[in-house]
């Protein structure tokens, strides 16, 4: 540390002062404040638009392909609940089929479906899930309830849709 | 290894968010917002070092890393000049011969009553003119000396 009197700051007479004063320092800690409080105005606006995950207009992206339509979070955070909207279009008879990639359904917990699915198969890579639909429906809509997993911070990506000629990509990040 | 990771990422940055956003004067004059405030980041802060573990191994372990950062920390500021400079800061002048230094003091968040109620507090001074100098102390306090000609009451103590 530079080691200066008030004699050597200022004019005036009858220095006594003897002081570690930095001014050198302490002009670099001013800007660093006011860059600091940019920094964070533009943080909030950011994490308030959804930047960070949780509610805001761009953290809500939708995709869709003929036969479905898919809304979801594309930014999460670990163990926060996030939520995957799925309609599926052209039902041809009264049971809803939706595939998900394995890849990225393991880095979640499924809390909860909404409906409950009559069944979960596994085949090679996807998770098929088969739901019993209304009565002459031509559409249905599935609900998701996730929770990232303990593990799973960093981005996911996967497939998912109602056969495997109609799947649409899907991929969120996760923050720690 | 997971709460290490948790406490030294926190640690490090509530370390630099408060140094560089904050200044001295946020954590030696404590109002009653900055003490909501504290109490709320304690809170947050609370739930993201312990995550979904409330076992007292986690808790043991998660002071015991904070502790050892807080000593790792100390004995590095020995070696680094600059790092002591960034955490600890500089003293500041901010008023001589009875003139606030106005940029120094705006800069630094102050004002003309701080000081005199600075010097009040701590050497029962009654105006501006009979401090020779005020000095904002690398731990946010104010330092008030007086003018030679000032009579200061015994048993007050300069700085606090």
């Amino acid at each position: 540390m530079q080691k200066a009197t008030v004699a050597q700051t200022s004019s005036g007479t009858n220095e006594t002062l003897e002081i570690n004063q930095n001014m050198a320092f302490q002009r670099k800690m001013w800007t660093i404040q006011r860059i600091t409080w940019v920094v964070l105005l533009i943080l909030t606006v950011l994490i308030a638009l959804g930047f960070a995950g949780g509610f805001g207009p761009y953290n809500y992206v939708t995709a869709s392909s003929e036969k479905m339509e898919l809304s979801y979070q594309p930014r999460a955070r670990r163990l926060a609940p996030t939520n995957i909207e799925v309609e599926i279009k052209q039902l041809t008879d009264n049971t809803a089929r939706l595939l998900v990639s394995q890849d990225f359904i393991n880095n979640y917990q499924v809390e909860s479906i909404t409906p409950q699915p009559d069944s979960v198969k596994s085949n090679a890579e996807m998770l098929v899930y088969e739901f019993s639909a209304p009565e002459g429906a031509r559409s249905m809509k599935i609900k998701f309830y996730l929770q990232a997993d303990n593990v799973s911070i960093g981005s996911h990506k996967g497939l998912i849709g109602p056969d495997s000629d109609s799947l649409v990509k899907i991929k969120q990040f996760v923050y720690p | 290894m997971d709460a290490i990771l948790r406490a030294l990422i926190i640690y490090v940055f509530l370390l630099v968010l408060l140094r560089a956003s904050g200044g001295k004067r946020s954590l030696s004059q404590i109002t009653t917002f900055d003490f909501i405030l504290l109490l709320i980041i304690g809170e947050v802060t609370q739930q993201a070092l312990l995550g979904d573990d409330y076992s007292i191994t986690n808790a043991a372990i998660t002071i015991l890393a904070l502790v050892s950062f807080d000593i790792f920390l100390t004995l590095i500021k020995r070696r680094s000049k600059g790092l002591e400079l960034f955490l600890e800061g500089t003293p500041l002048v901010i008023l001589k011969n009875g003139q606030l230094i106005k940029d120094r003091a705006a800069k630094s968040r102050l004002e003309e009553s701080d000081v005199l109620e600075a010097g009040r507090n701590k050497l029962g001074l009654e105006r501006l003119d009979q401090i020779k100098y005020a000095v904002l102390e690398k731990d946010g306090g104010i330092t008030v000396i007086p003018q030679p000609s000032v009579a200061v009451p015994k048993g007050t103590k300069a700085k606090g």
